[in-house]
């Protein structure tokens, strides 16, 4: 499916169940396949089918080679195979097309000829179709295995594993070479230890499609099943799973930043066990088009064939919490530290069950986001599964059942025949090498650091104000922001960059990173609580070289290491002047040349990607990108977009591994712009500009505080850091590291080339701004303080953003539309409803929203209204908003009851329960019972009896005005009787969790509208998304975990209502 | 399809139903057309017209009445239509997803907004599987062969005439949410008030499907013998559920897991008695609900606001975070909670004489419940077990506590 509209295929998501059985002394029978599928059969409500029932998302298992039974099939096909170890097996979808098809079966000789491998044979591999739905039969592949025999010299069964990874990336080279993506050929395994059966089926049809699962003959000491779920609706065989190593049911939040990184680093890759010629076979690792576990299995893949344990590749890419782990053994701290210097967690909810033919095991995520439980009985065998009872066992021999624990691993031994615990696994690994002693002798801390040689001096008043006019602060951005951080080391509510609307409708120079809107976790992952649960989170970020990841040398952690991403302007000097002989910084100036003729900007950017590779190759090891040195001629390139142009052009020039880049901002001061700037790739911020104004305004006796200059500068950094803190929640996100460039952000209002070539791979849909526009809302900041025939200089724009906020809505509804609509309602004046809605709706003057843009195309004759249905049917499509009983008072609540009931529509209960005295009628015949119940992530008042009593039950994901964050209801607003519908203690506060605790994953979804189904059989069940971009997708994935009604709810001041609900009828109709 | 955000006129709604929208929010407007001027001051409780506050005499100052918001809705309706005929449209069925009858303005003079490309909002959606646009299927909810419709016809008496009845049924984990349906069936009947204590009185054998008990009211009294997945008693509405190992089982029960994660989510009545561990997430936002367990993961009890969790093993990390009111006691036999327990919000404290009684209580009914072993240890050596106890006591939840005590 190609991207369409509004849709995209990088929005997919996917989620499953998983699981395995395995033998732990490694006895082979065929019975561990037939329980493996039972297991599979028994999770397949934890997988989806789209409109097709009979087509599944996908479902698969993973065997030990069954080399008795593959020697007797190729017998009877004249193909002699070797002994077990000597001969590959692949497993392959072909296009069914004759020709496509001829093409990548001489591809597939050619190479294992080039590889050195003698090729033994094809086979097909028989399938029964019968009951296989026809989406999943219209993309069915021709699916055949080959062999290949082992070249002479190869020493052992891990060295073939490599050259057969080696040959399976050169036929997918050399099809690429000829064949543009989707590939026609796919390869689901290859190797001489384990196979892959898999396909788009469903759980029960992977036993019955595969004639050779049936026989008898095909055993295996394991069986590793996974059941897929997954938002899009479009047929693909080779997304299913298990891949080549893992399984896995979750999600990788932060899979952009992780590539990207991926890919920086790509180029330094260099193994002792692999040649450079195999290397290059092997880059690019990861392909593109792949779904987030695929490419984690690319990477394990790599990691593992590089001569790293794969428990050990487990906990490099799926760490535990460690950073503020103060509990943790010191061995254990090292070794993760030492790790984070050379790559970031791949976050996000995960059950990883893992598996390299002689061992199997399984992981899971720092939060302990997914389930998974295991029994182990007095037979020596492993069971393990999402679900307990998955595969049915005698009780009496269980001798163990236990879960899978947050950030632990589970080994299965299966040549030494025993079990291998959290602790032996990491103890062991931990002392693999003296990882503290390296750190000891190669971490930087920069508290460490001598004071730097050149004296420091503050920016004098005068300057600071220039600085302020050319970067665009306002005096609300001094007062409403700076102020309320410095003083009480608190973000001021309301301030989240998410409030901002559409920069491109505003009028006033804009802020580049108004432009920026970043996403929320909505039903596929979970945000996060960062307060209550901060003890997953960290902030720790390094500074330096990351080195190569396939090899472990002392020396890779020899970078700067931070508590935190935020750097004082001592700080930076520090950092500036740090030598340590082989560890040096490069400043680089970030600015344009002020002519405002086209061009420029593009040259400034120019220049400064140059410059900075420059210093890469001189072999630097942090680039500062500074806009200190902007004068009359020269205006500052805004932060984000210099950040960003120089991390993608130092990723495309294979260099941005090599180097940490800090910026010295002046155009950074509230959280949403270290938070933009963090994702497009700076390592760490100088925000003088801010800390100068906080200085300037305390001196000034702005600030009414006695505070110090050092409280005032440390409660800023504080803000800050618990801001951003609170950001990387609100998508999932545990830490910096991951975070760090992983560019989850729409581009509201930019161009698409501007996008494509400095903000590579961010979404942006509609279009805007050009680099000479950005240029020139930059010049004009910037000329309003560098021009000297302006007027008075002694004061700041009035209003920024927020300002802007309030007026445009006070615009839409001002005390005329209010008094005109109030005075229609109550005097029932159709004339002056029509006066009301001609106010609003003309925007030609000013514009409010993009629907303000919009007109009416008419394709048609127009007709009498009297052919037009009934007002009385249209209003029965009607719903009031979802506010609770509590944020409104009864009255008001009750009243839009009782209307909503009149008319035939529905009202909403809000979050807060409903007293059920409501559901008496009235004597009149009015009811005050409100039709819609929310079921809310803090489900008060949520019980069998309130949810029996709707017509509709409104499960609300996310909330429009704060997405991906939890509420509060303060202990005083708590009285008689808010406590009594909301079943609690009156005078106790109430904290709304972030996240729904029984929705991680979209899987989950489906079992929670399953339950409320349950509970009331005759509501519909309505799932409320908030808008952003991919929503479309999710919407999909919600219609197939059975929603009867998805709410596309606006994201308050940020994506417009409209263009969401767009985004959906696409999605749905393509299927 | 439903869509919300600000829609304030006929136009909106129709460009929203142009977009997809087949049904459509509207919050504001309606709260305008009921008294709320837009004061923006409703965080403060001090709202002047009554709509947004809690404040008794503030309320008295609502003076909007249903007529208006119907008048707004019928006007909005109204204008739909007009704009319908204008465009050629007989029902919004089939004006549903035509987003051709969109463009984008030509008059636009604002230098950024003339940029915007509406090309992706205004694609016109393809339907593979036919002409329509708009929900014209029922989705399957897979509830066919559900085990509860057997659970309903085993109950009938009770939901008829009250009179307890018994059962018992094999389960495995694909028999998902047992117990809600049956609920629905009692809440139907008699309310809120479900049916009396232990009038439904089944048993369950072998390993249930996630949700078990979810919503369950009050009147049924399940066992399990066997174990459970995730989400067991989420949202308990006055159930009572036990769990316990298979009689053939030779496990430890406080060494072994028996129920998942993300127990008693919500819960806000009932008595859940587990004998063995549970998974993350125990009772999480639980209001009311009474549980017993023998260990638990991490993040247990968080959130809560009431109910009491009596917890006869280990706990993991970040115990009690977010956690503002009921009670949780601790049987910390390792010594290892007081690291394990987030302590923001609470105070540790030893047992007072009361909490004494009703941990006793608790052993007892759990015992009589599951058989626990451990359970029978403790009371038959409660003058030396009892020092181990800690009690997680809620600092605001004590505070209001207290200030009953003193009011009484």
């Amino acid at each position: 499916m190609q991207q369409e509209g509004l849709y995209n295929p990088e929005f997919e998501h996917d989620a499953c169940g998983v699981g395995f059985v395995a033998h732990i002394k490694g006895q082979k029978s065929h019975a561990q396949v037939k329980d493996a599928l039972t297991m599979l059969e028994n999770m397949e409500h934890r997988g989806a089918c789209g409109c097709d029932p009979e087509s599944g998302d996908g479902a698969g298992i993973m065997i030990q080679l069954p080399h008795e039974f593959l020697w007797e099939e190729c017998i009877k096909l004249g193909i002699q195979l070797e002994e077990p170890g000597y001969y590959g097996t692949g497993m392959v979808f072909l296009p069914k097309e004759s020709e496509l098809n001829q093409f990548c079966r001489t591809i597939i000789q050619e190479a294992a000829e080039e590889r050195k491998m003698t090729f033994l044979g094809f086979r097909s591999v028989p399938v029964n179709r019968q009951g296989i739905g026809p989406t999943a039969l219209g993309a069915e592949p021709e699916i055949i295995q080959f062999f290949v025999s082992r070249p002479d010299g190869v020493a052992n069964t891990e060295e073939f594993e490599r050259k057969l990874y080696v040959l399976r990336r050169l036929i997918i080279q050399k099809v690429k070479q000829k064949q543009s993506y989707p590939l026609p050929l796919y390869i689901a395994s290859l190797s001489c230890k384990t196979i892959i059966y898999k396909g788009q089926l469903t759980t029960y049809q992977v036993g019955s499609y595969f004639e050779d699962l049936r026989d008898t003959r095909v055993v295996s000491a394991f069986g590793l099943v996974h059941s897929r779920f997954s938002t899009n609706t479009f047929p693909s065989w080779s997304l299913a799973q298990p891949f080549r190593m893992i399984a896995h049911n979750g999600e990788i939040n932060t899979l952009t930043g992780n590539l990207n990184w991926f890919y920086a680093g790509v180029r330094s890759l260099s193994s002792p066990y692999f040649t450079a010629e195999e290397m290059e076979i092997l880059l690019p690792i990861v392909d593109k088009g792949q779904s987030d576990s695929a490419c984690l299995d690319n990477v394990v893949e790599l990691l593992l064939h590089s001569g790293r344990s794969l428990p050990h590749v487990m906990l490099m890419l799926v760490p535990e919490a460690w950073d503020g782990n103060t509990q943790m053994d010191p061995l254990k701290r090292a070794f993760y530290e030492y790790h984070a210097t050379l790559m970031e967690p791949w976050d996000g909810p995960a059950a990883l069950c893992f598996t390299d033919g002689k061992t199997i095991g399984a992981t899971l995520d720092r939060n302990g986001l997914r389930p998974l439980r295991y029994a182990i009985t007095s037979d020596d065998r492993v069971v393990v599964a999402s679900e307990a009872g998955a595969l049915p066992i005698d009780e009496s021999t269980i001798i163990k059942k236990g879960r899978q624990q947050p950030g632990k691993i589970f080994v299965v031994d299966m040549e030494a025949g025993l079990i291998r615990s959290d602790e032996e696994v990491k103890g062991e690994l931990v002392r693999q090498q003296p990882y503290g002693e390296w750190l000891d002798n190669y971490k930087i801390k920069l508290e460490e650091l001598a004071e730097p040689r050149v004296t420091f001096t503050y920016l004098s008043k005068e300057s600071v104000f220039k600085y302020q006019q050319s970067f665009g602060y306002s005096r609300e951005d001094l007062e409403t922001i700076l102020t309320p951080m410095a003083v009480t080391g608190y973000e001021p509510i309301g301030s989240m960059g998410t409030d901002v609307p559409l920069a491109l409708l505003s009028d006033q120079p804009q802020h580049l990173s108004s432009y920026f809107k970043q996403f929320f976790a909505q039903v596929t992952n979970p945000p996060i609580d960062p307060i209550r649960e901060r003890l997953v989170m960290s902030l720790a970020t390094f500074i330096g070289n990351a080195g190569n990841i396939l090899i472990e040398d002392k020396k890779f952690c020899h970078c700067v290491t931070l508590e935190h991403p935020i750097l004082t302007s001592s700080e930076l000097e520090k950092l500036r002047s740090i030598d340590t002989g082989v560890f040096q910084a490069k400043t680089l100036q970030s600015y344009f040349r002020a002519d405002g003729k086209p061009g420029s900007l593009e040259a400034g950017i120019e220049r400064l990607c140059r410059y900075a590779d420059d210093a890469v190759r001189d072999g630097f090891e942090v680039i500062i990108l500074s806009d200190r040195a902007i004068d009359s001629q020269h205006a500052a390139i805004p932060s984000i977009l210099a950040v960003s142009a120089v991390h993608h052009h130092l990723i495309k020039t294979g260099n941005r591994g090599a180097v940490g880049l800090v910026v010295e901002a002046g155009d950074a001061w509230e959280v949403h712009h270290f938070a933009c700037l963090l994702a497009f790739g700076a390592t760490a911020i100088n925000p003088y500009m801010a800390l100068a104004s906080i200085r300037t305004m305390r001196e000034e006796g702005q600030l009414d505080t006695e505070l110090t200059w050092d409280q005032l500068r440390k409660n800023y950094v504080k803000a800050v850091c618990n801001g951003l803190l609170k950001i990387f929640s609100k998508m999932g996100i545990s830490t910096l590291q991951s975070y760090h460039g992983a560019q989850i952000f729409e581009v509201l209002g930019i161009d698409k080339e501007v996008v494509d070539k400095y903000f590579c791979g961010a979404v942006s849909r509609i279009g805007g701004l050009q680099l000479d526009d950005i240029a020139k809302e930059a010049l004009a900041k910037h000329w309003r303080s560098f021009e000297n025939n302006r007027s008075p200089k002694s004061l700041l724009p009035e209003g920024g953003v927020y300002q802007w906020k309030r007026r445009g809505e006070g615009h839409l509804w001002n005390p005329q539309t209010v008094h005109l609509l109030q005075q229609a309602c109550r005097t029932d004046d159709f004339q002056t409803f029509k006066k009301y809605s001609a106010l609003i709706n003309n925007q030609k003057e000013r514009i409010f929203t993009l629907r303000g843009l919009l007109d009416f195309a008419k394709h048609r004759t127009a007709i009498s209204i009297d052919e037009v249905e009934p007002v009385s049917e249209i209003m029965k499509r009607f719903a009031t908003g979802a506010m609770s009983f509590g944020s409104i008072s009864h009255e008001a609540h009750s009243t839009l009851a009782i209307a909503m009931n009149r008319v035939g529509g529905k009202s909403n209960t809000g979050e807060g329960g409903e007293d059920e005295l409501r559901y008496q009628k009235l004597p009149n015949g009015d009811s005050m019972r409100s039709a819609i119940k929310q079921v809310a992530s803090g489900r008060f008042g949520v019980t069998s009896n309130y949810l029996t009593q709707a017509d509709e039950l409104q499960i609300k994901m996310a909330q429009g005005a704060k997405p991906g964050e939890g509420g509060q209801l303060p202990g005083h607003k708590v009285d008689e009787w808010i406590a009594k519908v909301r079943h609690s203690t009156p005078g106790v506060g109430l904290i709304s969790p972030p996240p729904h605790h029984d929705i991680y994953s979209i899987e989950d979804l489906a079992q929670l509208i399953f339950d409320l189904k349950n509970a009331n059989r005759d509501a519909r069940i309505n799932v409320k998304l908030v808008s952003k971009a991919g929503v479309g997708t999710i919407a999909a994935g919600v219609a197939k975990a059975h929603a009867d009604v998805i709410l596309i709810a606006g994201y308050d001041g940020g994506t417009e209502p409209l263009p969401s609900v767009r985004l959906n009828m696409q999605v749905f109709l393509g299927n | 399809m439903q869509a919300d955000g600000q829609m304030k006129t006929g136009r909106d709604l129709v460009i929203a139903t142009l977009l997809g929208a087949e049904e459509w929010g509207v919050a504001t407007a309606a709260l305008v057309a009921g008294g709320c001027i837009m004061m923006r001051k409703c965080h403060l409780n001090t709202c002047p017209v009554g709509v947004a506050t809690q404040d008794p005499e503030l309320r008295k100052l609502f003076s909007g009445k249903p007529e208006d918001i119907v008048n707004l809705f019928q006007f909005l309706a109204e204008e739909m239509r007009e704009i319908m005929a204008e465009l050629g449209f007989r029902t919004i069925n089939e004006m549903v997803g035509r987003a051709q009858f969109l463009k984008k303005r030509e008059d636009i003079q604002h230098w950024k907004a003339n940029k915007i490309d509406f090309s992706g909002i205004l694609h016109v959606a393809r339907n593979a599987t036919g002409e329509t646009l708009y929900n014209t299927e029922e989705q399957d909810h897979g509830m066919s062969m559900i085990l509860d419709w057997g659970l309903v016809k085993q109950a009938k008496l009770a939901l008829d005439t009250k009179t307890p009845v018994f059962g018992t049924f094999l389960v495995k984990n694909t028999d998902r949410t047992i117990g809600t349906l049956l609920s629905n069936e009692i809440s139907k009947l008699y309310g809120a008030e479900g049916l009396p204590d232990n009038t439904i009185n089944f048993k369950f054998e072998g390993s249930a499907g996630q949700s078990f008990g979810a919503f369950n009211t009050k009147g049924i009294s399940f066992e399990l013998e066997g174990e459970a997945n995730d989400y067991v008693g989420k949202g308990l509405s006055g159930a009572q559920l036990a769990i316990y190992p298979a009689k053939v089982s030779t496990l430890v029960p406080h060494d072994n897991i028996i129920i998942g994660n993300v127990a008693l989510y919500g819960a806000t009545s009932g008595h859940l008695f587990i004998n063995g561990m549970a998974g993350e997430r125990f009772a999480v936002r639980n209001s009311g609900a009474t549980a017993v367990v023998e260990g638990i993961g991490d993040h247990g009890c968080e959130y809560m606001t009431g109910g009491k969790a009596l917890i006869l093993g280990s706990t993991g990390r970040n115990f009690a975070a977010g956690m503002s009111g009921g009670i949780a006691w601790i049987y910390d036999i390792n010594g290892t909670f007081r690291e394990n327990c987030n302590q923001e919000m609470v105070d540790l404290d030893p047992l007072e004489s009361e909490d004494e009684t009703t941990i006793i209580a608790l052993l007892k009914r759990h015992i009589l419940l599951t058989n626990s072993e451990r359970a029978s240890y403790i009371l038959n050596n409660w003058a030396t077990e009892k020092v181990r106890f800690i009690k997680v006591f809620p600092r605001e939840y004590k505070n209001v506590l207290r200030k009953k005590l003193v009011v009484a």
